[in-house]
């Protein structure tokens, strides 16, 4: 995560909801907070619940490794641009929905 | 047997994450030997006190007390919490290999996911076991007559089995495990969620972390495998099964989802882990019993405060049930106050 972008307010759009935020907050935690409507069932990118597709703004997000891979490409169906809410830490604006 | 069509999408998954279990393997049995070496750590929390839904804040006598007694109560509360879990993945034992060579071919993928789980649930019970011995003094503390409410799902699938298709046993038996595991993952997710590390025992949060990520494959393959089996069972499996489903999730609904915190089930175990870190002798000197305390905060109108906590496992649970519900398409009917409280937390905010 570069930090020198770490703490600035950002927007994102998760599915209808426009929300302002920190740089550097975890997807996931955000939707919990912001009770907004991507569900998960762990928080370790091992049941592919929490698959969201990335509209714009996937070079704001931090990048992808290991176990979200394997998982995302699984979940995908070949897909672009799918992630795991709860790998992903928002670096700038960006806009997501769940997988359909 | 019923000729199962292979859950393609699921098992890929499963069998690329299995391959990566093992060669990055999370064996938890060290953590809990090195906790049994150590026994409660009276400096350190063992998981967020606010979760065990006691007036820690607001009781003139809990709110005095020392910390290491918040910590000797935290890390009953773990103790229980694990043991709990333990059982449960007793029951899951019994019939994981049983469905499976019920529905599977022998040896086949399918077969050999419910395998692999059996084996990381020894793992996890000999875990627990020494996580109970390091922190209440008792191993023995796993089965059914300490958790008589996990009778229920052997009870339930002793009593349909011979009325259901072989792959509505299959479904029956993961859905209910399903149901389970998500009654105990809310517990191990929540319970250390908000607790500054600083202050938590470092043994336990790796005990958390680890056996959540190892959980987190069981609760897809439960709901995936479960869901895909039911779609092959015949219609009056399913018939069996959606009905069986609807009374464990409304039994789920009104024990967890009540107004009144005091009413729900997650109180009734933090005060019964109250009972037991009170004969603690770190509480000699505390003048009340548990259910004098009871009665003090019924008679001074002290309330049990819902924690964020508390409130974020409810909401988890709710998605959970609903997914379920959808996935199903069981269609549930209003029961109540409990229910409609539910329903809030799982259609989430307007």
């Amino acid at each position: 995560m570069s930090s020198e972008r770490s703490g600035q307010e950002v927007e994102l759009q998760v599915g209808d909801a426009v929300l302002k935020v920190r740089s550097g907050e975890m997807l996931m935690d955000i939707c919990e907070h912001h009770q907004t409507c991507v569900m998960f069932s762990c928080r370790s990118a091992s049941c592919g619940t929490c698959a969201i597709v990335v509209e714009q703004g996937m070079e704001n997000l931090s990048p992808m490794d290991g176990l979200e891979a394997i998982v995302v490409e699984e979940v995908s169906e070949g897909r672009p641009n799918v992630r795991l809410a709860c790998q992903v830490r928002i670096l700038g604006s960006a806009c997501v929905r769940p997988l359909p | 047997m019923d000729q199962v069509d292979p859950v393609d999408k699921l098992l890929r998954r499963q069998i690329k994450l299995f391959e990566h279990a093992h060669r990055t393997p999370i064996e938890l049995k060290g953590f809990g030997l090195t906790m049994k070496r150590e026994g409660i750590d009276k400096s350190k929390l063992y998981c967020n006190p606010d979760f065990l839904l006691l007036p820690l804040r607001e009781c003139p006598y809990l709110s005095t007390l020392r910390p290491e007694q918040l910590s000797v109560l935290t890390a009953y509360y773990f103790a229980r919490a694990y043991s709990e879990i333990a059982t449960s993945e007793s029951v899951a034992l019994r019939y994981n290999m049983e469905a499976s060579a019920a529905v599977f071919p022998l040896y086949s993928d399918n077969y050999m996911v419910l395998f692999h789980e059996t084996a990381e649930e020894f793992d996890h019970i000999i875990t627990f076991r020494n996580v109970c011995q390091a922190l209440i003094g008792r191993g023995d503390v796993i089965g059914g007559e300490f958790f008589p409410h996990l009778k229920a799902v052997p009870a339930m699938l002793e009593r349909y089995r011979g009325k259901l298709c072989d792959n509505g046993f299959g479904s029956m038996y993961l859905l209910m495990r399903y149901i389970l595991n998500l009654a105990l993952k809310q517990l191990e997710g929540f319970m250390t969620a908000g607790l500054d590390e600083k202050v938590a025992s470092p043994l336990a949060l790796q005990i958390v972390a680890g056996h959540a990520e190892d959980e987190a494959r069981h609760l897809t393959t439960s709901l995936e495998l479960g869901i895909g089996l039911f779609r092959r069972a015949t219609p009056r499996s399913r018939e069996l099964i959606s009905g069986a489903m609807r009374i464990t999730m409304y039994s789920m609904i009104d024990k967890r989802f009540s107004g009144d915190a005091a009413a729900t089930w997650n109180f009734e175990t933090g005060l019964g882990v109250l009972q037991r870190a009170l004969q603690h002798p770190e509480f000699a000197d505390f003048p009340l019993s548990a259910e004098a305390l009871r009665d003090l905060w019924a008679s001074e109108g002290i309330a049990i405060p819902a924690s964020a906590e508390f409130e974020r496992s409810r909401r988890w649970i709710a998605g959970q049930l609903r997914r379920l519900a959808e996935s199903m398409e069981l269609a549930l009917t209003p029961q109540g106050e409990a229910f409609e409280r539910y329903l809030t937390y799982a259609q989430g905010p307007a």
